[in-house]
């Protein structure tokens, strides 16, 4: 006699679902909850525990003129690349939305810098941009637009907008991928009909394209804001917060923080704040925008 | 004008790459000169020769692999079932667990560097490769889940409901018929994965100390460090990092960009 074992869809669905659950539970949730725990003690090792003492240190980052540098850099640098991305990946879109031989071959192209490892985007531009040796350096000069190298990234005043830079090479691509899937969604009569009433390319533009993308676009730029406001490993592998702190944002001063000077619990209370202020942020966008549910 | 915006945004996309390739097979005065020649004069692979031979490379690259590798396994064992349930099945709590998922896969990495860390010493795991795969899945596994469960969305229930109809359990069904059908979503998602788990380099430079131990681009990073870059050197070292991620590209590429673009591809 054989027994039949039936599995419910509950059942089952419960039953795969879980081990990922657990994994990312885990991986994610508990560090995090000990990271929270931990920035009201004050540890300066990894292991073993500090004395409790509760909001002091959260009272100690917001009065420190290190962390509010970090932060405007931090913003100069998050607000420059919003600026730059987002209106490259916009023209950039508008570009590979025309019809034209190779445009199928320029879509995937273009992503091709998102897909570049960290470390090998680093070290290409690191070696471009060069004083001497750079090949950027060399033609500018050659070519006559520059009379003597730009620093790039050895200088504190050019560091940010060099950064920038790179940050932009490396995400236009998938970016304007993204606006122009949401380009395409948009009906082709609706432009029939504006041409017959008259109206533009400018208008049609303002009127019908913009507006068609503006979800997109919005979405699209404000998670390009978070990560970017967010990230260590871009600026970390090009300048590893230089020249001296021109390029320290939080998230660098936070990485430096833990790992080089071991203030292991002033680095989770800067990063409890962060998560607190994206979390604010993202609140206060999901509660404004028309069309989140 | 289309045309010459587009040899500029080419221009603007390959020229790195390109000249990082050709410093790698120049020799080295060609390299140093202050006059940048843009093709090799001189075509040399002492680079690479020097870069196998002088440097612990060749184990970065296992390490890297290997490490990739399992990330790909474990988080496909994880997300395949997660995406197939969460997208096909219906049970209490899915669409919560779901939301969670998303959370998850949106979440900003810098707030896990410290915790992470201090998570892994306590488990005693630092300087250990099968942290980094620890940490890897987890990094990997929501984005994975969230791709399979659209991909699984997309496969027509009928195909499932007459094979239910013939007589077939819900896990028969999902096995013989939804998975292999869903093979384009899970190379797909293997594919993501290892080149994530490839490139990663804020927690493999955090929890890997020893020389032995270390993946590729903690390897050239550090490379980087000392006062005299060798670029000969580095662009090799750049070069064979490069290639696998390339190679996946020009399989998968049409594909990714096609998803990216919801298959809404017009002209």
């Amino acid at each position: 006699m054989r027994r039949r074992f039936a599995l419910t869809d509950s059942t089952l669905g419960y039953l795969l679902v879980i081990p990922m659950l657990l994994w990312t539970i885990g991986i994610v949730i508990y560090p995090l909850l000990s990271t929270i725990r931990l920035s009201f003690f004050d540890q300066r090792v990894v292991v073993g525990e500090g004395a409790y003492v509760g909001l002091a240190l959260y009272r100690k980052m917001l009065l420190s003129r290190e962390v509010w540098d970090a932060f405007v850099k931090d913003l100069a640098w998050t607000f420059g690349s919003f600026a730059v991305n987002n209106t490259v990946a916009m023209l950039v879109a508008l570009l590979l939305w025309e019809k034209f031989r190779g445009a199928n071959l320029l879509r995937t192209l273009v992503v091709i810098p998102w897909i570049v490892p960290g470390v090998i985007t680093a070290i290409m531009w690191r070696w471009m941009l060069g004083p001497t040796l750079g090949v950027v350096n060399q033609i500018l000069v050659r070519v006559g637009l520059l009379t003597k190298p730009l620093l790039f990234l050895a200088s504190a005043q050019q560091a940010i907008p060099t950064i920038v830079g790179v940050n932009v090479w490396t995400h236009f691509g998938f970016r304007a991928l993204i606006i122009l899937a949401a380009l395409f969604g948009i009906p082709e009569e609706l432009f029939d009909a504006a041409k017959v009433d008259g109206a533009n390319a400018f208008q049609r533009f303002r009127h019908i394209t913009l507006p068609g993308v503006l979800p997109v676009l919005a979405i699209v730029a404000l998670l390009g804001a978070f990560m970017t406001f967010n990230n260590v490993s871009t600026i970390w592998l090009l300048t590893a917060g230089g020249p001296g702190t021109a390029t320290t944002t939080l998230p660098i001063l936070i990485y430096q923080k833990a790992y080089l000077t071991w203030r292991v619990s002033e680095a989770a209370v800067l990063s409890v704040m962060m998560a607190v202020l994206l979390g604010v942020v993202a609140a206060i966008y999901f509660k404004f925008s028309p069309e989140t549910t | 004008m289309l045309y010459s915006a587009s040899a500029v945004l080419m221009l603007i996309v390959l020229f790195p790459l390109y000249w990082m390739g050709i410093t790698s097979i120049k020799a080295e005065p060609e390299i140093y000169r202050l006059q940048p020649t843009f093709y090799p004069h001189a075509v040399s692979f002492i680079h690479y020769a020097r870069l196998m031979r002088a440097s612990p490379f060749v184990r970065y690259f296992i390490n890297s692999t290997m490490v990739a590798c399992v990330t790909v396994v474990v988080a496909l064992c994880l997300s395949v079932p997660a995406g197939y349930s969460l997208g096909r099945l219906n049970y209490r709590g899915r669409n919560q667990i779901w939301r969670m998922i998303i959370v998850f896969y949106l979440f900003p990495g810098v707030l896990l560097l410290v915790p992470l860390y201090v998570f892994i010493s306590k488990l005693g795991l630092q300087d250990n490769l099968i942290a980094l795969v620890l940490v890897y899945v987890s990094f990997q596994a929501p984005y994975c889940t969230v791709l399979l469960r659209s991909y699984f969305l997309s496969i027509p229930r009928e195909l499932e409901e007459a094979a239910m109809v013939d007589g077939a359990s819900r896990l028969r069904t999902m096995v013989s018929i939804v998975l292999p059908l869903a093979k384009p979503g899970i190379a797909a998602a293997a594919i993501a994965s290892f080149i994530g788990a490839w490139s990663e380099f804020m927690m493999a430079s955090l929890l890997m100390v020893s020389r032995m131990n270390k993946t590729i681009p903690v390897g050239l990073y550090e490379a980087m460090g000392t006062y005299h870059i060798d670029w000969g050197v580095m662009t090799a070292g750049a070069v064979i990092t490069t290639i696998p991620v390339l190679i996946f590209f020009a399989v998968m590429g049409r594909v990714f960009v096609a998803g990216l673009l919801g298959g809404a591809v017009k002209g």
